[in-house]
């Protein structure tokens, strides 16, 4: 697993970003700089062709997932971005909480499932307190079992390690943690 | 208001970062800026992508045929180019694909213009439409199917 090695402001007093070691910029910049890279796109999409046939969101081709996901990057990031730059909390960017005791597989399998019209964009974060918030990754969720797992089960080590590493450094103490989804549902 | 908590909190989580702000939020506020042609080129590179992964050529291949560097091309690709007509045509006939096209009929100049404003077609075919402040409406034909598929282009009347 790689280092963090940094940590950057998207809203000051609200919402940080850490970088890992193996990465040039921090990993919400890097997230959406593989959501709005083509080549990136197409080569996953086409890795998982088969699966998007049977995914929930009813699109069948390559060419249409990888429509969806700009489309879908860049509202979510205007969303974020006007987010940042207006007063107010950000808990309307939640989209659902991941509750510390709520890890096992069946559980997780359970609360994946969603309508059609659900963004498959996810970013995760740690809530320090009230409207303190650490991204500490992100990834397409493609359909509620194959595709979520491998993804899910990384997202979580990294969520841990954020939080690890926010308790080393002084911010966060035994027991005030929470693991949040952000998506861009309305 | 913020409580004492979220405000110890912050502070440490300021001084951590030492005042350091993401790139994203330059990068974005360009990408806002250039969202209209960032669209075009992203078809673009989808187009080339597709063309490619189809009839088996890589992309080094295509910087051979057209004189440029791989490089070139892997940038080409990611969909962040600001492409010229001079790239455009040569892309073209590198790979036999047509890239740009100008629709000019009358039907499709005033879709471009159109603001969906209410699109419930999984309850009825209906769509409400603006044009130029007009509200005007259609009727969407369903497929074989009966799915609503909302990428999908439909017939209407």
């Amino acid at each position: 697993m790689s280092k963090i090695v940094d940590i950057f402001v998207l809203k000051e007093d609200q919402l940080y970003s850490v970088q890992y070691e193996e990465d040039k910029t921090d990993i919400f910049h890097k997230i959406f700089n593989l959501w709005t890279d083509i080549e990136y796109l197409e080569v996953f999409f086409e890795k998982h062709k088969n699966k998007l046939k049977q995914a929930r969101y009813g699109f069948a081709t390559v060419e249409e997932a990888v429509d969806k996901t700009v489309e879908e990057a860049d509202s979510f990031q205007e969303k974020i971005w006007k987010a940042t730059k207006t007063e107010g909390d950000l808990s309307r960017l939640v989209f659902r909480s991941l509750h510390q005791h709520d890890y096992s597989k069946q559980h997780i399998e359970q609360k994946a499932y969603g309508t059609e019209k659900e963004s498959w964009l996810r970013i995760y974060a740690i809530c320090l307190s009230h409207d303190v918030y650490v991204i500490s990754g992100g990834g397409i969720k493609l359909t509620k079992s194959m595709q979520e797992m491998p993804l899910l089960e990384k997202e979580l080590r990294r969520l841990n390690q954020v939080s690890d590493y926010l308790k080393e450094m002084g911010i966060l103490e035994d027991g005030d943690i929470g693991y949040l989804e952000l998506g861009n549902d309305e | 208001m913020m409580n004492k908590k979220n405000k110890e909190a912050s502070k440490k989580l300021n001084q951590l970062a030492a005042g350091k702000k993401s790139a994203w939020v330059e990068d974005y506020e360009k990408r806002r800026e250039n969202r209209d042609w960032l669209k075009r080129s992203q078809k673009v590179a989808l187009k080339i992508l597709r063309t490619l992964r189809a009839e088996k050529i890589d992309q080094k291949e295509l910087a051979v045929r057209m004189g440029v560097s791989p490089q070139q091309v892997s940038k080409w690709v990611k969909g962040k180019e600001n492409f010229t007509f001079e790239t455009i045509s040569k892309i073209e006939a590198a790979l036999n694909i047509q890239l740009m096209e100008i629709l000019s009929s009358t039907a499709k100049q005033e879709l471009d213009k159109v603001k969906l404003i209410k699109m419930l077609p999984q309850k009825s075919n209906e769509v409400n439409y603006v044009v130029q402040g007009e509200e005007k409406k259609i009727y969407l034909h369903a497929d074989e199917t009966n799915q609503w598929n909302n990428k999908r282009k439909y017939p209407y009347s």
